[in-house]
């Protein structure tokens, strides 16, 4: 069990040392004020566009960070010492996948709300928002999880993995977007979080599979 | 027979005859259901000639559906038993299923275009099939970006697998959301809701798109063989040169 | 009632392109592979 603590806990370290949540924040942020801009200043307009953009947006940002995920392990070699350690794969897998919400889901989560009100949400609608997002982002990164682990070791496999993770990543962006439109906490954000618990039980099961393959 | 078809050389054996056979009853049956399609076949009472498409339309979908659960299969054998056969009739079979994917959304878009007046429509159906032709693209990606030919075709297979959660959501589709496609006519509980008259020449059809996926497998397959072969003769000479 | 036979026919020749294309696509494949076979076993 401790060796799951300390990969979390390594992946913390890491992430904040590389600027943790800047860089996908940062791009989420500058892509959601780039459509206001683009759009002018029809309110009704914004507010129709804003939660798919907030969406689409987010998802992107979650594929930043899944590109390199196993990268790294599987080139210096500490992919095979997991491997070969007591702690199963998927709870290692489960761990980094965490610290990755942690680290950065959860920041994008909460930038929502700037984004949200710069597209001229509604306050009320802002909390289901952010609550969504969190549970989007834990999806995306539940199924990225197997995108980045089937293409660990394919060279600038970035577009790649886009493509193998954008059909999973489809059911809660259509739920999130759902939840941001008009949806509150109702039944899309059920399903919403329905999706993010599948994919986090799920995710690190397909994923440690393929890594146990990848180290062959 | 499986278990015949599972040894290479008696693959070949077979293949050797069963593909010229296969193209021929697939010709056999398109050269039979085109024109019963097209001419001899009633016209719908309520969308008249459009509902004709149906015939081009319905087998390409059941395909690329039932290709894909093929795939998913081969994948579970290749992963589990590691039969070099399994994998590569998924790898055969993924170009054809999605190309019938393709056609499925091609041919639903021109039939909606004069039947619900739009060219596509984001219901259940339609998305989840588009989600379905991705994720052929990601898989036929997958394979191309590895080059270690057993690492790949591992890899694909779990993508493979993970995949086949969407087969039940494109069948279920029209029954959970009611929106825009029409629900199930032929594959529900109570069995076929269409006219015998119509409900022929799509069996027809379905049969030609069948026997054309069987002689394309199987040619996949043999070239991918061949391929192998070609490959293995190269390493040697270059090990013993 | 609008004239339908042109959806009908559009739908019918783009799936016929498909399927052709497909099908060539495939047998040359298989007859590139088959071929090179050939040499190496002659070889």
């Amino acid at each position: 069990m401790s060796a799951v603590a300390s990969v979390f806990k390594r992946e913390l370290a890491l992430a904040w040392r590389t600027g943790g949540p800047a860089a996908p924040v940062g791009f989420f942020l500058g892509a959601t004020t780039l459509l206001p801009l683009a759009m002018g200043t029809d309110r009704a307009l914004l507010q129709s566009a804003g939660p798919p953009l907030i969406w689409v947006t987010a998802a992107l940002a979650a594929l930043m960070t899944l590109e390199r995920l196993f990268q790294a392990d599987l080139e210096d070699g500490s992919l095979d010492q997991l491997l070969l350690g007591a702690a199963p794969m998927e709870l290692i897998v489960l761990a980094k996948g965490a610290a990755l919400w942690l680290a950065v889901g959860l920041p994008l989560a909460i930038a929502g709300a700037p984004a949200a009100i710069a597209l001229q949400t509604p306050l009320a609608a802002v909390p289901a928002i952010v609550a969504s997002l969190a549970l989007g982002m834990a999806a995306f990164i539940g199924v990225g999880l197997i995108g980045a682990a089937v293409t660990a070791g394919v060279r600038r496999g970035g577009v790649l993995i886009a493509l193998i993770v954008l059909p999973f990543f489809a059911p809660a962006i259509i739920f999130g977007a759902a939840v941001a439109g008009h949806g509150g906490f109702g039944a899309a954000f059920l399903m919403l979080a329905g999706c993010a618990l599948g994919a986090v039980a799920l995710g690190p099961v397909a994923a440690a599979a393929a890594l146990r393959l990848q180290a062959e | 027979m499986l278990d015949a078809l599972a040894n290479p050389q008696r693959f070949m054996a077979f293949s050797a005859w069963a593909t010229p056979a296969l193209a021929l009853l697939a010709a056999l049956l398109f050269a039979v259901g085109i024109p019963w399609a097209l001419v001899y076949s009633p016209a719908d009472y309520l969308q008249g000639d459009s509902a004709r498409i149906m015939y081009v339309h319905v087998p390409a979908a059941w395909w690329a559906l039932m290709i894909y659960g093929f795939m998913g299969v081969a994948s579970l054998i290749g992963l589990v038993w590691r039969h070099a056969l399994a994998d590569v009739a998924a790898r055969a079979a993924a170009p054809i299923g999605a190309t019938f994917a393709g056609l499925c959304l091609v041919t639903g878009s021109i039939w909606g275009a004069p039947t619900w007046g739009t060219w596509w429509e984001w219901d259940g159906r339609l998305t989840s099939m588009l989600v379905l032709f991705i994720t052929y693209l990601g898989y036929l990606a997958l394979w191309s970006a590895i080059e270690d030919e057993a690492k790949a075709a591992r890899l694909a297979a779990i993508l493979c697998l993970v995949g086949v959660i969407n087969l039940p959501i494109v069948h279920f589709s029209v029954t959970w959301w009611s929106t825009l496609h029409q629900p199930a006519s032929v594959f529900r509980p109570g069995g076929s809701a269409i006219d015998p008259s119509m409900l022929a020449p799509l069996l027809i059809m379905a049969g030609a798109y069948a026997a054309l996926f069987g002689a394309l497998l199987l040619a996949n397959m043999r070239a991918a063989i061949y391929q192998r072969r070609v490959e293995a003769a190269m390493t040697r000479r270059a090990r013993s040169a | 009632m609008q004239n339908v036979w042109p959806y009908v026919i559009g739908a019918y020749a783009v799936t016929g392109v498909g399927l052709v294309a497909l099908v060539i696509a495939v047998t040359l494949h298989l007859m590139r592979w088959s071929r090179r076979a050939r040499e190496e076993s002659q070889r």
